[in-house]
């Protein structure tokens, strides 16, 4: 029997396989070279990126939690402009298709980012992201309001013609009809989910550990929360999912698949585990083998019949 | 994994064998992956003790704070476990003459194979080394090299000098004369204390050297989960203790942010 086929296509976004990674948690794809070769990934989903150069959150940023991280980095990122000059041309030369996740404090700024990157071959697509839980401006007020969502991605649609994914916050009560109105507005497909609000409080000091006293929960521990999202919103809307949110082994990424994703991406895992991308891979192709399916699409939302 | 063994309070010398890790920079660490469960969900980054490229023998001392360091202690000899590394920048080696050695607590783990290359290299070392009690210090003729000396320091008295280790160092500066101390001081130990040894050591116009911990998530640089505050020419700016440290120009690094 054949290998089964396990490449994917989200918009015009052509993936070999489809593993992606969660944005925030890759970097821009240099810092694990040594470690993990890039081109394990379907698709390189890099740092959130603003305007100009943001410095983050004072520390401390992160708190582990069971079989969990919450982190409050706040969109540390060297900018647009640094992005386009130092990090695009070398990401462009590994034949993995990047996608830079996009951060702004108002429509303008989405709208001049998308812009900038238009311009830029070697991003094949762009993930807008309104839905970080950690700065106070701007991102998730978007993801928050279905109509302003929607409001938001049909100006960065008529500015970006290739691949636009839009990532959404699972902190709402009415995430499907977002969805649905992200949908309308033309995005190509959905990310979903980013992290849970979350909070650790230190007993002896009787403070929370964060500074910004609530950061955004992401591992193994939010994978049924993920999970569910990923239901929800494929029940509902027809444009491709990337699921994601506590993916740690193949089981989890077949699981969302089952869901209703078209695609994966991993996050916080790939800190403890940097050969997951081959990990999830090999589980997913023999798992198609052992129930007999020969092309990934086949699987896609197989727990809903 | 090859071996186990308490050398002060709450304090263990783990002993990895075959880990191919290549040069390894005095100050650079490891990250482990304690078990291959989802709690402890992070790998924890420890300093190398010490390294023989040779054996490909691998010793990190660590001290029992909390889940992940409670595990580590009860693992079997035989034990196979995850190290990625090294990794981060190192102590700087090169142009130093007389090297002291400040190490407060389980910050002594870094000084140890440091002070062991750096004898190697001809440079003559000093180490002071400080703890609360004798209890939590390891044993008087555990030393990085037969010709580095250690000078001891208790807060109760009960093994060297009474008192602080900065208090000792403060003293160790004001006794001998600067030719004869040190044109480098290197430490790891609690931020307060490094703090410290900073202000000392630039009181006596003497550059110093600085091992920052943090928590770290990923170890390499990607996640900026694990920033300090740091001078830089361009202002203050976050640099991430993995990657830009886990050593740092002591006169660069913000203490009281």
């Amino acid at each position: 029997m054949p290998d089964p086929v396990i490449s994917v296509k989200i918009g015009d976004l052509q993936m070999k396989n489809p593993v992606m990674t969660a944005s925030g948690c890759y970097g821009y794809g240099e810092e694990y070279q040594d470690i993990v070769p890039l081109e394990a990934w379907g698709a390189v989903v890099v740092k959130g990126t603003t305007c100009a150069p943001r410095e983050g959150n004072p520390p401390p940023r992160l708190v582990e939690t069971p079989s969990g991280l919450i982190n409050s980095v706040g969109l540390h990122n060297p900018g647009i402009e640094t992005v386009i000059e130092r990090e695009l041309p070398r990401l462009g030369e590994k034949g993995v298709p990047v996608v830079v996740n996009l951060a702004g404090e108002s429509e303008e700024e989405y709208i001049y980012l998308a812009r900038r990157l238009e311009e830029r071959a070697e991003v094949e697509a762009v993930e807008l992201n309104i839905s970080c839980p950690n700065v106070k401006k701007g991102g998730i007020a978007f993801g928050s309001d279905a109509v302003s969502a929607g409001k938001l991605v049909a100006k960065v649609r008529e500015n970006f013609s290739r691949t636009l994914l839009v990532k959404l916050t699972p902190n709402v009560g009415n995430l499907p009809e977002i969805a649905g109105a992200v949908e309308k507005a033309g995005a190509d497909a959905l990310s979903l989910i980013n992290t849970l609000r979350a909070m650790v409080i230190d007993i002896h000091a009787q403070k929370p550990v964060l500074p910004a006293g609530t950061g955004g929960l992401s591992g193994p521990a939010i994978k049924p929360v993920a999970l569910r999202a990923v239901w929800e919103v494929t029940a509902s809307v027809n444009v491709p999912v990337v699921g994601m949110g506590g993916i740690f082994t193949p089981e989890d990424a077949i699981e969302f698949i089952l869901a209703g994703a078209n695609a994966v991406a991993v996050g916080s895992a790939i800190f403890v585990n940097p050969r997951i991308p081959a990990e999830i891979v090999e589980g997913i192709n023999s798992y198609m083998k052992q129930k007999g399916y020969e092309n990934i699409g086949e699987m896609v939302g197989a727990a809903r019949q | 994994m090859k071996s186990i063994d308490p050398t002060a309070r709450d304090c263990y010398l783990l002993e990895i064998e075959g880990v191919e890790l290549g040069p390894v920079i005095p100050g650079q660490f490891v990250h482990l992956r304690v078990l291959p469960a989802t709690d402890p969900f992070l790998r924890r980054p420890f300093s190398v003790h010490s390294y023989d490229t040779g054996n490909r023998l691998l010793s990190l001392l660590f001290q029992e704070r909390g889940k992940a360091t409670g595990i580590l202690k009860e693992l079997k000899p035989g034990t196979a476990i995850d190290v990625m590394g090294p990794l981060g920048n190192g102590f700087t080696l090169n142009g130093v003459a007389r090297a002291l050695l400040v190490g407060g607590g389980i910050g002594i783990a870094p000084l140890y194979y440091l002070g062991r290359r750096l004898r190697e290299a001809g440079v003559e070392t000093r180490m002071l080394a400080g703890g609360a009690t004798s209890l939590d210090l390891p044993a008087e003729n555990y030393k990085p090299h037969p010709e580095v000396q250690i000078l001891w320091s208790t807060e109760d008295g009960s093994r060297g000098y009474r008192g602080t280790v900065v208090a000792m160092l403060k003293e160790h500066l004001l006794k001998n004369p600067r030719e004869e101390t040190a044109d480098m001081i290197y430490s790891c130990g609690p931020t307060a204390m490094l703090s410290e040894v900073v202000k000392t050591a630039s009181n006596h116009r003497i550059p110093v050297e600085v091992s920052l911990e943090a928590v770290f998530a990923c170890g390499v640089g990607a996640c900026l989960g694990c920033v300090h505050p740091v001078n830089a020419r361009e202002g203050t700016r976050y640099l991430r203790v993995c990657k830009e440290g886990p050593v740092f120009n002591g006169k660069e690094v913000i203490f009281d942010a």
